[in-house]
């Protein structure tokens, strides 16, 4: 038996935060080093489950090119992308799956910028994708709302 | 940067000084463009040793925003005396010779400016002084008559309701510069943007990140407004807005910078400055402050990526971008 990667990182996060901060003289130093304790917690959660992630979000982001390819219309550019974005097969390795995620975002992005009253529709619910996944990647710092 | 090289530098700006020692050089964390260094300083004056705080303000090797040293410096110059409170600036530097890199010396003024720190003490226990006097400092920059102050080197809008596209013009501008992946929400975000620009009620000096976090309080009293590495000419509402950013509700509730509520700033603002707060306009401004924060961030983030920066604050701010996209999304539904 080892520790797995996602275990390795978060006992690196714990000395960090035992053995070596309490060393650290200057402030900006105790910035620094609890900064990096931060990033390697964000690099251990993303260990486990994002190969996971990315194959959800594409098959959404999939299913959503593939509406939007029949809503756009046969002889258009945009639609031919989307529609070859959609069929395309995925991959098992995480950084081709974060390529297609790109790629996918970027031609969604030709529908959402655009005015066409066929496509407000699907226009609609590439921003409640949008909405939902950078609700979902949030980190929750933020303060509360004050407009309702 | 040691001690040494600094006291090298004041030798050479003050020749008659003698004996000039440099202590308690550290960094300050902080500075979205430039690395802050603070060291006290003395030396032999005729025939008296003087004692000085001083900062320096050095360029970066990477940051999160690039911006040129001499128009933060310049500002400092033109608002001493002006009742907006900066510390005095010395002398700006521009052969690396001395600190590897340009810089600037100012002095250090005395305060505190972290947010934690000050909601902590609930701002040395004068929470109200300090949210008014923050209210009238901003007010008075907004006043300030920057022609005279020669401040239009900072670029003039060609007129009020050009102020919003500078704007959006700039910070798009960035963004497309510095991105390294498609962003369809900060697209969205601009083309809402574009479609719903203000006319400003003047053109003022907006300080652009006017904050709790950059002014420093002494026993309640604010007794200096840093970091004007964004300053320009445009619309006061953008200052306005950039103030109830839900990035700095520090306190983690809805006081905008742990000092005051939404409607109270508004009406105590508008008393203060005799200017009108229109929602609308601060829902813009709110909508291209979180688009410049976003956008900082990925400038920061491309940096990390391509190693020219190797503090982690550029790689942990880009994790703050969803959220930013969120908020962005939702003020503009």
């Amino acid at each position: 038996m080892r520790p797995n990667a996602e275990e390795i990182v978060r006992g690196v996060q714990t000395s960090l935060l035992s053995i070596v901060l309490p060393e650290v003289q200057t402030e900006y130093t105790r910035t620094q080093v609890t900064l990096m304790y931060v990033l390697l917690g964000i690099v251990a959660n993303s260990l486990d489950g994002a190969h996971e992630r990315l194959l959800a979000d594409n098959g959404t982001l999939r299913e959503l090119a593939a509406r939007a390819a029949n809503t756009v219309g046969t002889q258009d550019v945009l639609a031919n992308e989307l529609r070859s974005l959609a069929s395309t097969e995925p991959s098992p390795r995480l950084s081709e799956l974060s390529s297609a995620n790109m790629a996918l975002a970027e031609a969604l992005a030709g529908v959402t910028s655009s005015d066409a009253p066929e496509l407000a529709s699907i226009r609609e619910q590439v921003i409640d994708w949008l909405r939902a996944d950078a609700e979902a990647r949030s980190l929750g710092l933020m303060g509360p709302r004050t407009d309702g | 940067m040691q001690p040494e090289q600094v006291a090298a530098y004041l030798q050479h700006q003050m020749p008659e000084a003698r004996e000039i020692e440099v202590a308690q050089l550290f960094r300050i964390s902080g500075g979205a463009s430039r690395e802050t260094w603070s060291c006290d300083a003395t030396w032999d004056q005729g025939g008296a040793r003087v004692e000085r705080g001083l900062i320096l303000r050095r360029d970066p090797e990477a940051s999160l925003l690039e911006t040129e040293r001499y128009v933060e410096f310049r500002v400092y110059q033109a608002l001493q005396g002006s009742g907006v409170p900066v510390p005095e600036v010395f002398w700006l530097e521009d052969d690396a010779k001395w600190l590897e890199r340009s810089f600037f010396v100012m002095a250090r003024l005395a305060g505190e400016a972290s947010p934690q720190r000050l909601l902590a003490t609930a701002f040395d226990g004068k929470a109200d002084d300090v949210a008014q006097q923050k209210i009238d400092i901003l007010a008075r920059i907004h006043a300030l008559d920057w022609q005279a102050k020669r401040l239009d080197f900072l670029g003039v809008p060609e007129s009020t309701s050009a102020c919003a596209t500078r704007e959006i013009d700039r910070w798009e501008s960035i963004m497309r510069e510095q991105t390294l992946e498609p962003q369809p929400a900060l697209e969205l975000g601009i083309a809402w943007l574009r479609a719903h620009q203000p006319v400003a009620q003047k053109i003022a000096l907006v300080h652009a990140d006017y904050r709790t976090g950059n002014f420093l309080v002494d026993g309640g009293r604010i007794t200096g407004v840093l970091d004007w590495e964004m300053v320009h000419l445009g619309d006061p509402l953008e200052d306005v807005a950039w103030v109830c950013l839900r990035s700095w509700r520090w306190a983690g509730d809805a006081r905008m910078g742990g000092l005051f509520a939404r409607d109270d700033f508004y009406r105590r603002y508008q008393e203060a400055s005799g200017l009108t707060v229109d929602p609308d306009a601060v829902r813009f401004w709110e909508v291209l402050g979180n688009l410049k924060l976003a956008v900082i961030f990925l400038t920061g983030a491309r940096s990390f990526i391509e190693g020219r920066s190797k503090d982690p604050i550029h790689a942990f701010t880009a994790h703050l971008n969803p959220e930013i996209e969120a908020e962005i999304l939702r003020l503009i539904a």
